[in-house]
């Protein structure tokens, strides 16, 4: 029963144009319609990811990757929110800061590797740094767009109920802006895992993205492309695992909007 | 006057004559650039404690904004509110408003429970357990004890109004500020929620004032009636309101004093209108 509702839901179709196309890949190496050293065969690919799983060759590699990436989008959640805040709730200090946010945010954030190779050398500091900054913007300024969504009756009813001052930002306002917060946040998790690449292909030895461009360099093509498909799991998994926990987290936000509709 | 003069006045005067609440020439004006929008014109009234007052008006006239400068929500641009001879300058210790819009009021990211907790979390320390007993008490009164657990948007229009309710008795007012509370349920919940604030209003002896464009309302609920002009606001007349206690829903509804004041008040408003 259940197979035939997903049948006709036509949920499958998504899938099957994947594997429609890993086919293709490998048919157009195995039928000789392709030969070259630099289009290896699907299967041998996946021979060579699984031989670096057995290795613990891949969990080294994306191990010192996943660190950066965690080191970085915690930096940009935690100073995102903060500065998103601040800034929703005090005119002045908008004021001061916004010009120099609206100046950075529209900068290529890789532009500036370069320049602070001279400051922070190649390794983890330079590229914490950068992950942080290119994933700071969108946490920023959605938390900011959410501060300023809240909806007055809140402030009212926290009034009235004599909510200090003080408490009405982590109280009222963080809350109520959470559905931005997890926005700007699932937006930021994907620039940080396209920097993180980006800086080992730049600077550095270690992590995915300096593999990558090492077995390009070294012709290893295999090799490479099971990094590349290895790298897209990942991508997608965290991605899966953010919308999980968003879910969980502001369940009464979606509980709300569907309730409006009706 | 000497000290033992002043010590042979005591509680008997000061019971009887100084009101609970007093409003002095409130004037409020919305001022853009180029004009002034005057809203609100020198309201004078007292209410002394215990009442149960109505404010009624045409829609727009600016009834909900002198329940907000009652509340010390928003600033007059002239005259002053005192609670208990205090000036009122923001939110008194006390006071508490409950709005018309429980889906908005309440805050979808608690529960009903800590919904409930939020009306006296910021006036009293106590222990986790005895802010549980509380909530469980207040909760009781407005017969949801078995909800403390979900959340508002998991129950009725009815439902989180009476949580609203709750919240704000749990802050244990002596005056209680309701702005059109009724006027988004339908209409059978609307006459359970009345019944259920006179229940509440009489247990607690509290002192209320209610903003309504509803004059059946108004004549079942309170003891005085205060009547607004249309914008800007100035008091029309005030009346009292004869109709005997205990009220009930359907007999009160029918007695003749209830259509009188009834009938005078809907053509007073209609001529304004």
């Amino acid at each position: 029963m259940e197979l035939t509702s997903l049948l006709a839901s036509g949920a499958w179709s998504g899938s099957v144009l994947v594997v429609l196309l890993l086919g293709a890949w490998e048919f157009s190496v195995r039928s000789g319609a392709v030969q070259s050293h630099s289009w290896p065969a699907l299967s041998s690919v996946l021979r060579s990811l699984a031989s670096g799983l057995q290795a613990q060759g891949w969990s080294e590699i994306f191990g010192s990757t996943l660190y950066r990436l965690g080191c970085g989008f915690t930096l940009a959640v935690l100073s995102g929110v903060t500065a998103g805040l601040l800034m929703g709730a005090s005119i002045r200090f908008y004021r001061t800061v916004g010009p120099t946010v609206e100046i950075f945010r529209v900068m290529p954030i890789p532009a500036i590797v370069p320049p602070l190779i001279f400051f922070l050398g190649v390794d983890d500091p330079l590229k914490i740094t950068v992950i942080a900054l290119a994933a700071f913007f969108p946490i920023a300024l959605n938390t900011l767009a959410g501060v300023r969504a809240i909806d007055p009756m809140h402030l009212l009813v926290a009034r009235t109920f004599r909510m200090p001052r003080s408490k009405i930002l982590i109280g009222i306002q963080l809350p109520s802006a959470l559905p931005y917060v997890f926005a700007g946040c699932r937006i930021s998790l994907g620039i940080a895992l396209i920097v993180t690449v980006v800086t080992e292909m730049i600077a550095g030895s270690e992590g995915v993205g300096y593999y990558i461009v090492s077995m390009q360099y070294a012709m290893r093509a295999d090799d490479m492309y099971a990094a590349i498909i290895l790298l897209s799991a990942i991508g997608y998994l965290l991605n899966r695992a953010f919308l999980g926990i968003e879910a969980r987290s502001i369940r009464w936000a979606r509980e709300i909007e569907g309730r409006r509709g009706e | 006057m000497s000290e033992a003069a002043l010590q042979t006045v005591p509680m008997a005067s000061s019971s009887t004559a100084r009101p609970l609440l007093a409003l002095h020439g409130i004037a409020k004006t919305y001022a853009s650039p180029d004009s002034s929008v005057p809203a609100i014109e020198s309201i004078n009234l007292t209410i002394q404690s215990g009442e149960f007052v109505s404010i009624v008006g045409p829609s727009g006239c600016g009834k909900s904004t002198l329940l907000q400068i009652v509340a010390g929500l928003l600033r007059p641009s002239a005259g002053s509110v005192q609670l208990e001879e205090r000036p009122v300058s923001g939110p008194p210790e006390g006071m508490v408003c409950l709005f018309q819009q429980y889906s908005r009021s309440l805050f979808p990211w608690l529960t009903v429970e800590r919904n409930v907790e939020f009306g006296f979390r910021h006036l009293r320390d106590e222990s986790r357990a005895a802010a549980a007993d509380r909530c469980r008490r207040f909760l009781a009164m407005v017969g949801l004890e078995d909800f403390r657990a979900r959340y508002p948007w998991e129950l009725s229009g009815g439902m989180q109004q009476r949580v609203a309710i709750a919240r704000a008795l749990a802050a244990e007012p002596r005056v209680l500020l309701l702005d059109e509370p009724f006027s988004s349920v339908d209409a059978l919940t609307r006459l359970e929620l009345q019944s259920l604030i006179l229940d509440l209003w009489s247990a607690a002896k509290l002192t209320i004032v209610l903003v309504t464009h509803d004059v059946e309302e108004a004549v079942y609920l309170s003891d005085r009636i205060v009547l607004l002009t249309r914008r800007p606001a100035r008091i029309a007349e005030v009346f009292s309101n004869g109709l005997p206690r205990p009220r009930r829903p359907v007999e009160s509804r029918e007695d003749p004093r209830f259509l009188s004041l009834r009938h005078e008040l809907l053509s007073r408003l209609l001529r304004t209108q």
